[in-house]
């Protein structure tokens, strides 16, 4: 039974690596690897048939790994072969990785869970800083018009163990940069009421915020479409000091007022950053198109994304609310 | 009776005749009674019927030297003996199911153009203890019904004072004669009900009537189905409340079992300790009951339609002890679910027939041992074990015997369909099961009501026990013609403590 | 003015589930499909769904006006055939009808394999399933009026089971901005997504047929208005939990869209819930063919004194043969022909008989005195 599948490029032929899971002892899931190569994307199952002796179920795959130079390519195909079959799951994930999917693969083989992967992620935006993310998700922003897909991506930390080292943005179906796992919390911000995520804050001496994300709220607000957008955004966010260092005083109103206030600033700024990057970048996935496209009747898609780098302004109100100030005083 | 087709059909037109058949067997006595000189009796009776203690005080009786001389003819002779029930006849349909009930047959010497018969029915070898074995209760009272069908009728009639209980006596047989009581409630069973089952049974044709469970089919309105369509029972309060509900009820002699109608398939989920206990843990343990009949009805059946056609649907975490469970099992899951099932009923079969203290011991061996040993062999996954012996508990949850025999028996088709064609094959046994559940009647009518056709205000005590103040009235199904069962206490505005306490 | 034993009739509330199985068919599966055509009113289609339900709410109103103007023991579509066009047009209509009933479950029978293939069996030989099918549509129509009267019971009370756990589950997923911005479609496009919409609901003229079968049936009126709200509210929810879930894109390629975004649904002891819904899908399915083939058999036993049972047998033979000769292409042809009479039917046919009957003699309240 395949779980975790990748697809690759190799010498322009595909490869395709599976994990496929064992279970033979109780408690623990063997897991056989499998490679096989191929011209297409379609014949992965009779390929990787010719290498097992019970046949290969493909149902429960909830993983699905993409190599960087694949991705370069497009992965559009694969994204239709996966919307149109009805034995796969919505909630599989998707995933690009920087290094050989192989390597990652195998890497995860000593954790006995052919699931590995898709558990980082799910951890992940669960619990820290990435947006939600499932097939249904890339399938609606694929398909849709006014939003780009972004998929997780994996590397290989130098210890040989697995690691989520950020977001990739894609252009249609062609992975064209990779966010850091730092600037992921700003675009979760930017795309979901986010419920997890952390970020740190360094101020001039080297003194050190850690805040905890609790809840935020993302609303924006369509000025003016023609000729030069406009969108006006507040977030507010809800939030916890998890680790402050000690020479940041705190226990007054007031100064909490100012870190406030210096927070909001920080955010901001690198929010800012962000859409200017995916300004220049011309890669949407924070749906700016889908959001003008619900607001303005006359909204044409080729149109947004000409003017979308140059004649684009975002304004952004951040409101940070701290609720919690550490465990101890 | 010489219009039975099942005896041979030399008839017994005269006396004589009917006296010579009965001479054959050796327990027919004939004896001369002579009370006194002017005329002598000629007693006929079988020694194996009669109780010899009632001969001896009837002889005793009759002897008295005050009276003898009295006694010139039958009339006379009825008049002076003590038993009630004693009558006098020249009919010999009537003498032959007398003498064979046990009574005794007196005729004057060379007189054969009337008799009198006199009741002495011995009633030795009948069971006394009168202990609900079948639909035991821990909560509430523990009295069933035994074989003689006077004891019963006593029994109802001691809960139910009233001159309305109605109780008719109809004979079928054609060898059995077996008295059958019709029991009900006048202006509270729906009159065209009763007609209905008075006609049903009079049309009975059959030869011998061994229990009551018999004529519940012989008077079914569906032949062709495992269900039971009048609820059995054993038990007393059950019975009582079926009739203040409306109901008929009906017993043979010798049979300690009642069947009361017309049901429907919720009367097979209530016990009567439902109503014994307070309303909200009735109402759990019922629900507790319809979803385990559920949860039987179909567990074995998923289990065998996920695994041998849509694995996507177990999760993943599940799917990892699946089939690490299943990996040595060399058989198709259905082979294995219906091996496994039909094990569950062969330890029922033989458990039932056994002893107790033995079946106990098989208990052990079969549970225990024989699973535990399935699975090591690898002959099954663990997995199943535990399906299918939960869904073995699960389908003895009915309080009714008949009704669990029927769930029992659905699983299997069920399987079967799961096996060939997974979920859509359940879909199919579900369709087929409630289309037949409400095409069926009992007495009439519908099976599956309150549900459908949909009654609202029947639905209060159904799927729960509802408080007794919701249940004032008779079920509306049953249309009886008297709605109201008790007068609910008017509602006083109940006053928080919080409101009244304080000084005032 | 008691009509017929109380062993074959039902009582009026009985016609809810009557109505709301013929107007809730297959189509709730994929209906939000036939929105997004380059003429659809897409993320406005639920305009459509009203305008809809307005329309078959005043037909039914004519249907039920033009019953009661009948005589009480023949307010039935057969006998207002009969009455208004005469002996030959009137048998002719009615073989329409019986035509058309059957046309109709035989449509849905089709496109309901088609689904189960398409998400339970892929690879399947699907004539022993469809022989299955048959056996149980024989057991319900030949149990009569109240047995299918049971059925849509049961199949209305399992779909509203499932649908409260499923807005539960999809609704973190939805996007109403989706539905944004509203009234961006032209007039030509509301038209054709209300007419291609209004597909779903032409069975309401089963009404006609099943009208006799009801105790004291004016009082049913109520209900069937009732049913025509439950199964609009039906459609809207789908409509709006499915373009709220897809974008439109991806609506575009998804041949089943309540299907998928059910499959969305995962619980701790089993995922994949649409592989249920397909399944249980199949109790209303059996209850809209079985209402169809009921009326179908019922009209030619009142037409030709035909016995039901037979002509059950026949149709039930027609539909197995049809079906193991089909092409894959006829589907949507059967189903394009199937709407466009089923168009002419209710939207011309009703009005029709709804303004003869108004010229006409009312036989409603004069009881028994004969009719033309």
């Amino acid at each position: 039974m395949v779980l975790t599948a990748s697809y690759d490029l190799n010498d322009n032929k595909i490869e395709n690596n599976v994990l496929i899971g064992e279970y033979t002892e109780q408690d623990k899931t063997n897991i056989i690897f499998r490679k096989t190569t191929s011209n297409n994307n379609y014949e992965i199952i009779t390929h990787l048939n010719t290498q097992m002796n019970k046949p290969i179920a493909y149902g429960q795959m909830r993983m699905i790994l993409f190599g960087q130079a694949f991705a370069r390519k497009g992965i559009g195909d694969v994204i239709n072969i996966l919307s149109r079959d009805a034995e796969i799951s919505s909630h599989l994930q998707l995933a690009v990785s920087s290094d050989k999917p192989e390597d990652i693969m195998r890497a995860t083989i000593e954790t006995h869970d052919p699931l590995y992967l898709m558990r980082m992620i799910e951890q992940n935006y669960i619990n820290e800083n990435l947006p939600n993310v499932n097939l249904h998700t890339h399938v609606f922003n694929y398909y849709g018009q006014g939003q780009d897909i972004y998929i997780p991506t994996f590397k290989l930390t130098p210890n040989e163990s697995v690691e989520i080292d950020g977001i990739a943005l894609f252009k249609k179906d062609k992975d064209v940069h990779h966010l850091s796992i730092d600037e992921c919390i700003w675009l979760k911000l930017l795309l979901q009421n986010a419920k997890s995520g952390t970020f740190a804050m360094t101020k001039e001496h080297n003194e050190n915020i850690l805040i905890h994300i609790d809840s935020s709220k993302n609303k924006m607000k369509l000025i003016q479409s023609n000729p030069q957008l406009i969108i006006q955004d507040r977030l507010k966010i809800n939030a916890s000091i998890k680790n402050i260092s000690e020479e940041i005083p705190i226990r007054k109103k007031q100064q909490l007022d100012e870190l406030e206030k210096e927070l909001e600033e920080y955010v901001r700024n690198n929010i800012e950053k962000l859409t200017k990057k995916l300004q220049s970048l011309k890669v949407d996935p924070v749906g700016f198109g889908r959001f003008t496209r619900s607001r303005d009747r006359k909204w044409n898609e080729n149109e947004f994304y000409r003017q979308y780098d140059k004649q684009f302004t975002f304004n952004l109100d951040v409101e940070i609310k701290l609720n919690q100030i550490g465990t101890e005083d | 009776m010489s219009t039975s087709p099942s005896m041979p059909n030399d008839s017994i037109s005269t006396f004589d005749q009917f006296i010579d058949l009965c001479s054959r067997s050796n327990d027919f006595v004939t004896a001369n009674l002579n009370i006194n000189s002017s005329c002598t009796f000629i007693a006929h009776y079988l020694k194996t019927l009669v109780d010899q203690s009632h001969l001896e005080q009837l002889i005793h009786s009759l002897q008295n030297p005050h009276d003898a001389h009295e006694i010139k003819s039958l009339d006379q002779l009825k008049q002076y003996n003590p038993f009630e029930g004693s009558f006098v006849t020249n009919d010999l349909d009537k003498i032959e199911s007398s003498v064979f009930g046990g009574f005794l047959l007196i005729q004057e010497e060379h007189k054969s153009d009337a008799f009198l018969l006199i009741p002495i029915t011995g009633k030795q070898g009948l069971r006394t203890d009168n202990d609900t074995d079948v639909e035991f209760s821990v909560v509430g009272p523990k009295i069933g019904f035994i074989e003689d069908i006077d004891t019963n009728v006593h029994l109802v009639r001691m809960q139910l004072r009233t001159p309305r209980l109605i109780v008719r006596e109809l004979t079928v047989g054609t060898i059995s004669k077996t008295k059958v009581v019709m029991m009900y409630l006048d202006g509270i069973a729906n009159p065209d009900n009763v007609s209905m089952m008075e006609a049903r049974i009079r049309e009975i044709e059959f030869d011998i009537i061994l229990d009551t469970t018999q004529l519940d089919e012989l008077i079914t309105d569906n032949h062709n189905t495992p269900f039971p369509l009048f609820t059995t029972s054993e038990r007393r309060d059950r019975v009582v409340f079926a009739l203040i509900s409306g109901q008929i009820a009906v017993s043979t002699d010798g049979s300690p079992y009642f069947i009361t109608g017309p049901s429907t398939l919720f009367d097979f989920f209530l016990s009567p300790e439902d109503y014994y206990l307070p309303w909200v843990l009735g109402s759990f343990f019922r629900v507790i009951r319809i979803t385990g009949v559920v949860f039987s009805l179909f567990a074995s059946a998923l289990y065998v339609a996920l695994l041998t056609h849509h694995y996507e649907v177990i999760p993943k975490e599940l799917l990892g002890r699946l089939i690490y469970s299943r990996q040595n099992v060399p058989f198709p899951p259905v082979l294995e679910a219906l091996v496994l099932e039909a094990t569950v009923e062969f330890l029922r079969e033989a458990g039932a027939r056994l002893p107790s203290r033995i079946g106990q011991t098989l208990g052990i061996v079969g549970g225990v041992i024989l699973g535990q040993a399935a699975v090591d062999a690898a002959l099954t996954s663990n997995i199943l074990i535990i399906v299918v012996s939960l869904s073995a508990l699960t389908s003895f949850v009915t309080p009714i015997y008949k009704m669990s025999n029927a769930i029992r028996f659905i699983r299997f088709p069920m399987i079967i369909l799961a096996a060939m064609w997974g979920l859509f094959g359940i879909a199919v046994g579900l369709s087929f099961l409630l289309l037949h559940l409400s095409r069926l009647e009992s007495l009439g009518s519908p099976y599956t009501v309150p549900f459908f056709p949909l009654r609202a205000k029947d639905l209060n005590d159904r799927f729960i026990r509802a408080p007794f103040s919701l249940t004032s009235n008779r079920p509306g199904y049953l249309r009886p013609p008297f709605l109201k069962r008790y007068e609910t206490p008017k509602k006083q505005r109940k006053k928080s403590k919080i409101d009244e306490e304080g000084y005032v | 003015m008691k009509l017929m034993n109380d062993k074959y009739s039902v009582s009026p509330g009985n016609v809810f589930y009557l109505m709301y199985i013929s107007l809730v068919g297959i189509g709730i599966m994929n209906f939000q499909q036939k929105m997004i055509l380059p003429n659809g009113s897409e993320n406005d289609g639920w305009i459509s769904i009203i305008i809809a339900a307005l329309l078959i709410l005043l037909l039914t109103k004519m249907m039920y006006v033009v019953l009661a103007r009948q005589d009480i023991k023949k307010a039935s579509l057969v006998h207002i055939n009969l009455r208004y066009f005469g002996r030959f047009f009137g048998l002719m209509i009615n073989w329409i009808f019986i035509l058309y009933f059957i046309l109709g479950g035989f449509v849905w029978f089709q496109t309901y394999i088609q689904v189960i293939q398409l998400w339970l069996f892929p690879n399947v030989n699907v004539w022993p399933l469809s022989l299955l099918i048959i056996s149980l549509i024989y057991y319900a129509v030949s149990g009569g009026f109240q047995s299918i009267t049971a059925i849509c019971f049961w199949g209305t009370l399992l779909l509203y089971t499932f649908i409260l756990p499923q807005l539960y589950y999809i609704t973190p997923y939805i996007r109403p901005s989706n539905l944004l911005p509203m009234f961006n479609h032209n007039l030509s496009q509301y038209f054709f997504t209300t007419r291609e919409f209004s597909h779903e609901f032409i069975s309401c003229i089963i009404l006609l047929a099943v009208y006799p079968f009801v105790q004291n049936p004016k009082k049913s009126q109520k209900w069937a208005f009732i049913a025509i709200g439950a199964s609009a509210l039906i459609y809207l929810i789908y409509f709006f939990m499915s373009y709220m879930y897809f974008s439109l894109g991806e609506l575009k390629i998804t041949l089943w869209p309540t299907l998928s975004f059910i499959a969305m649904i995962e619980l701790p002891v089993l995922q994949r819930m649409e592989y249920f819904i397909v399944a249980v899908f199949l109790l209303k399915i059996l209850a809209a063919i079985s209402i169809g083939i009921w009326a179908s058999c019922h009209s030619a036993k009142l037409m030709h004194s035909i016995r039901p049972s037979r002509f059950l047998l026949v149709i039930l033979l027609i539909f197995f043969v049809c079906f193991i000769f089909r092409e894959p292409s006829s589907t949507a042809i059967l189903q394009d022909f199937y709407s466009h009479t089923g168009e002419i039917l209710v939207y011309l046919y009703v009005p029709l008989i709804f303004i003869i009957s108004l010229i006409g003699k009312n036989s409603g309240k004069t009881e028994a005195k004969g009719n033309t």
